[in-house]
């Protein structure tokens, strides 16, 4: 691990020594933007979390926030683009209606940073760079998702955990990144490669660095599709946390079957023998112990009917289908992670021209039959790769948690300045607890339990 | 002073507040012009290692300045910002998520007297602004107001890694050149508002800055902490834990489960602790009975003649000198700076007050630093050293984190004094000045205009803040061999 460290202090060094210094750089400034949006909805019909715990089923309850922000940027000599997002949300904290505390009826307030970082234009023309560095704190999204999907950056890989929404209720499927993106066109933008490296700062072990690489082909302007593989936490600045020796995170290499919650006598054969090798692990070696480290791999797809059939009616975009899919890990583990088609979420979405009546009218759908629950507390709590806390109360062959996720998204600009959006879904919405963590699990978790969100927005 | 005097501290305050109002000059149409904005952002990444355990240093950090001045001579700047921060060390907890927390780096106007207001007389700077008097060090140092005085803790590092070398004040700051410039008087005053304890009680201070050709510059100066109090039964708590015998200088705290008869046969005050190697040199139990007594009596009788307490209040002092030899050699190969070698001196406390404050050289930390020339290489790549000979642990605990507020350097809650008795130290040695040497190594390079790297990598007094922004009380950096590196990307205009 120290070798890794002392090279990449070794990169840093060597690029800060060739990057040119230009000595008259010229600053353009761009003009301030602000803006605000105030969300109303309701969670219509949903089974609660607040933190790791159940608070049952909820119906018609209230949901709201109110978010600022300001956008200062500016360009270096046409090369250097620097982007600052500062803001800030009235929000309030998810708790079950008979839970009558201060600190969930006050509202809360919480600023942020949307976005802080840097664009390096390389090429003789700036405008038309060959290549493009952007680094600090950004945005990546590289699908027409609307709000589910986007699965290489912002899922987990073991476990394959699904994140829709966050801290703004809609408009929100992207991965903020942190990190640095080095975005390559080549033959004339008929082949685009993205080379990347982010830190890990949502999910564990954090800090560790994953590296990823996507190519995008986009060979008609009615087409496009990309494919991408991640490889996360390859970099770890603590090896220790990946792959955690700890009866919790520990499998018998010979029943392959998680040793936590194995009992020693009076249960199955299989149960003695995992029991037996944890107790004889260090004179036996038969205990392997399950890992944060794997490849996320993506495929996805875009086709623009509109312009494909060349309805002059409808704008580009506003008739496309698009698709995405995912292995959220490549590599099988025992019990947990043997079928692969249990870690293959599947998303689809279809923009409907609406003819003027609105800007976007958007379906999606998503599918992923997996045994245990999209469930972060074991992940966020415990710190292991496992899905859950207790194996055996899952069936790895029974996969009760195949459902459907789905989105209803519109969006329409009123006048300059001020436009309206609305989504209706069953999705992987966390809501947040008052001290800000977010909940385990979504409050949608089947198909029949869905929210819907107005949104006001305006700015200049 | 007491509480009666306290009383009348504020009024006097306002009435000199508006003195200074009224006698300001008004003009009716003061012109504004406002500076361009200016923002910029840094992520940070780095390891804090240690013998047994790697932790992670990673942050992001954003600002935005707006600056104006009015009628060229009231200068008013601002600076928001905030901050993307993991708690430390990482837990199996939620306490362990990412956390975002605003700031403000400075909020300050800065009015400047005379003519020529380009070339003024004297400013007077107020509000909340960064003191950086040393501007040479790029981590150890600056004493004189981030150091505690009783104790005498020192620190660097805070919510930013690096580039920190500085005091955030609150208060004002007189500034006024003289000689052309060569001479600088600087007078202060500040509310204490960090760790520092008693909060918001205000120490005034003064600094002189020479500067008589560009080869040397030599600054000295003191400040005069807590001096006013609002409440000055918190600056000297009579409590058991603070309170020593005038007539022994020693601790009551320690004392009260003393008991010989636990021990070997030797009678000595830190038997109770069965240091059985320790044989000579130890007073006896008549001091330690004594100090007991003398307590008792001032509890029980009321008679307190002999007993005292400990105070934060005191002055520290500070010199330091800064030697450009890279000057003298004038060659196109050094950039300004290089082969600069500066140094600091500060004495935590002037006064001593018993058993804990006894010998100054114990609160004296020296720094030195040196510029190292690299060619254009880096814009700057420092190495920075501290020696800080002391007993007693780097520690802000008792003043700081629940232990009554107590101005005592002791490192553990319940701890007892006596086990930095000098027999004690004198037998354990190792342990006690594993802590005395810090070091600091500091590099940047502007890569292009908008885009900077930093690099440190140290042994220092930064202290990282749990999950709950509360930091260490003492350095997580305990000994030499443990240490930490940050690397900063910052980028901006």
């Amino acid at each position: 691990m120290k070798k890794n460290a002392h090279a990449m202090l070794g990169i840093c060094a060597g690029l800060a020594l060739t990057a040119a210094v230009s000595a008259d750089a010229e600053l353009v400034r761009n003009p301030t933007q602000v803006g605000a949006n105030v969300d109303v909805g309701q969670i219509v019909k949903g089974d609660l979390y607040v933190g790791t715990s159940p608070q049952g089923e909820i119906e018609n309850e209230i949901i709201t926030r109110t978010g600022v922000y300001l956008t200062e940027s500016g360009v270096y000599d046409d090369r250097l683009t620097i982007k600052l997002t500062i803001g800030g949300l009235f929000w309030f904290a998810s708790a079950a209606p008979s839970n009558t505390d201060f600190q969930n009826r006050r509202v809360q307030f919480g600023p942020g940073v949307g976005q802080a970082q840097a664009v390096y234009a390389f090429g003789e023309d700036p405008k038309k760079p060959t290549s493009t560095l952007q680094f600090g704190l950004f945005s990546h999204k590289y699908s027409d998702a609307v709000n589910l999907g986007e699965y290489m950056y912002r899922t987990g890989t073991y476990p394959g955990l699904l994140y829709s929404g966050g801290w703004s209720y809609m408009n929100a499927s992207g991965y903020l990144a942190q990190g640095v993106r080095w975005t390559m066109p080549t033959m004339g933008g008929l082949l685009t490669h993205d080379v990347t490296a982010y830190m890990e700062r949502g999910l564990q072990p954090l800090h560790d660095i994953t590296p990823g690489y996507m190519i995008t082909v986009k060979p008609t302007p009615f087409f496009n599709a990309s494919a991408g593989v991640v490889w996360s936490h390859a970099i770890s600045l603590n090896s220790k946390r990946l792959s955690p020796k700890a009866e919790a995170n520990a499998y018998s290499k010979r029943t392959n079957r998680p040793v936590k919650d194995a009992v020693a006598s009076g249960g199955s054969v299989e149960d003695s023998i995992t029991a037996y090798d944890w107790a004889n692990k260090d004179s036996l070696g038969n205990i392997g112990y399950y890992t944060f480290k794997g490849f996320k791999v993506m495929g996805r797809a875009a086709l623009d009917i509109g312009q494909l059939a060349g309805m002059e009616s409808v704008k580009p975009g506003q008739f496309k289908v698009y698709t995405e899919v995912a292995l959220l890990g490549v590599e099988d583990q025992p019990y947990y992670y043997e079928d692969k088609t249990a870690r293959m979420p599947v998303m689809f979405g279809l923009n409907v021209p609406t003819f003027g009546l609105f800007d976007r009218l958007t379906f999606e759908g998503e599918y992923l039959a997996s045994a245990f629950p999209n469930d972060n507390a074991n992940v966020l709590q415990n710190q292991y790769p496992t899905p859950v806390s207790t194996p055996y109360a899952f069936d790895p062959d029974d996969k009760q948690f195949d459902d459907w996720k789905w989105t209803v998204y519109l969006s329409r600009k009123i006048v300059n300045g001020v436009t309206v959006y609305a989504q209706a879904a069953s999705d992987h919405l966390r809501h947040f607890d008052n001290a800000a963590v977010p909940a385990a699990r979504s409050a949608t978790p089947t198909s029949k339990d869905w929210y819907y969100v107005l949104r006001l927005d305006f700015g200049i | 002073m007491n509480n009666t005097k306290n009383g009348g501290i504020l009024p006097l305050m306002a009435l000199a507040a508006m003195t200074l109002l009224a006698f300001a000059p008004q003009r009716t149409q003061a012109e504004l012009v406002m500076e361009p904005k200016h923002i910029g952002a840094y992520v940070d990444f780095g390891q804090a290692l240690t013998d047994d355990d790697k932790q992670a240093l990673n942050r992001t950090g954003v600002y935005l300045t707006v600056a104006g001045t009015h009628d060229e001579r009231l200068m008013v700047t601002a600076t928001l910002g905030g901050l993307f921060w993991y708690g430390f060390p990482e837990l199996p907890s939620s306490s362990r998520l990412i956390k975002f927390g605003p700031g403000v780096g400075q909020a300050q106007a800065i009015y400047s007297f005379g003519e020529d207001p380009s070339n003024p007389t004297a400013k007077l700077q107020f509000g909340l602004f960064p003191v950086k008097y040393n501007s040479d060090a790029t981590n150890l140092g600056e004493y004189l107001y981030r150091s505690g005085t009783y104790p005498g803790y020192v620190w660097n590092g805070g919510w930013s890694y690096i580039n920190s070398a500085s005091h955030l004040l609150q208060g004002a700051r007189l500034t006024i050149p003289t000689f052309g410039g060569k001479v600088t008087h600087d007078i202060t005053l500040h509310m204490e508002r960090d760790v520092a304890q008693p909060l918001h009680d205000f120490s005034p201070g003064y600094m002189i800055t020479a500067k008589p050709n560009g080869f040397v510059e030599v600054g000295a100066g003191f400040v005069w902490s807590n001096a006013i109090s609002f409440k000055p039964s918190r600056l000297a708590p009579k409590k058991l834990n603070n309170a020593y015998s005038k007539s022994t200088g020693l601790p009551v705290n320690g004392l009260t489960d003393f008991q010989i008869s636990a021990c070997s046969s030797t009678d000595t005050l830190i038997n109770r602790n069965c240091y059985q190697d320790i044989k000579a040199g130890m007073p006896d139990t008549a001091a330690a009975r004594a100090t007991l007594n003398a307590w008792n009596d001032c509890q029980n009788n009321g008679n307190c003649s002999d007993i005292d307490y400990y105070t934060f209040r005191g002055i520290k002092t500070m010199a330091r000198v800064s030697l450009d030899f890279g000057s003298l050699l004038a060659s196109p190969m050094l950039r300004p700076g290089d082969l600069k070698v500066y140094s600091e001196v500060a004495l935590l406390g002037v006064e001593n007050q018993p058993f804990y404050y006894e010998d100054p050289l114990e609160r004296l930390p020296v720094m030195v630093g040196l510029n190292v020339p690299t060619l254009g290489l880096l814009d700057r790549l420092a190495v920075e050293f501290e020696y800080r000979k002391s007993r007693f642990k780097n520690t802000f605990l008792y003043p700081y984190d629940n232990q009554g507020g107590l101005p005592v350097p002791l490192a553990v809650g319940g701890e007892s004094p006596y086990g930095y008795a000098d027999q004690v130290v004198e037998a354990n040695e190792d342990m006690f000045t594993r802590d005395d040497v810090k070091w600091s190594v500091y590099a940047t390079r502007k890569v292009t205009k908008g885009i900077t790297l930093t690099a440190q990598v140290a042994s220092d007094n930064f202290r990282p803040a749990n999950g709950e922004a509360k930091p260490s009380s003492q350095p997580f950096a305990k000994g030499p061999g443990e240490w930490y590196y940050v690397v900063r990307a910052g980028f901006g205009f």
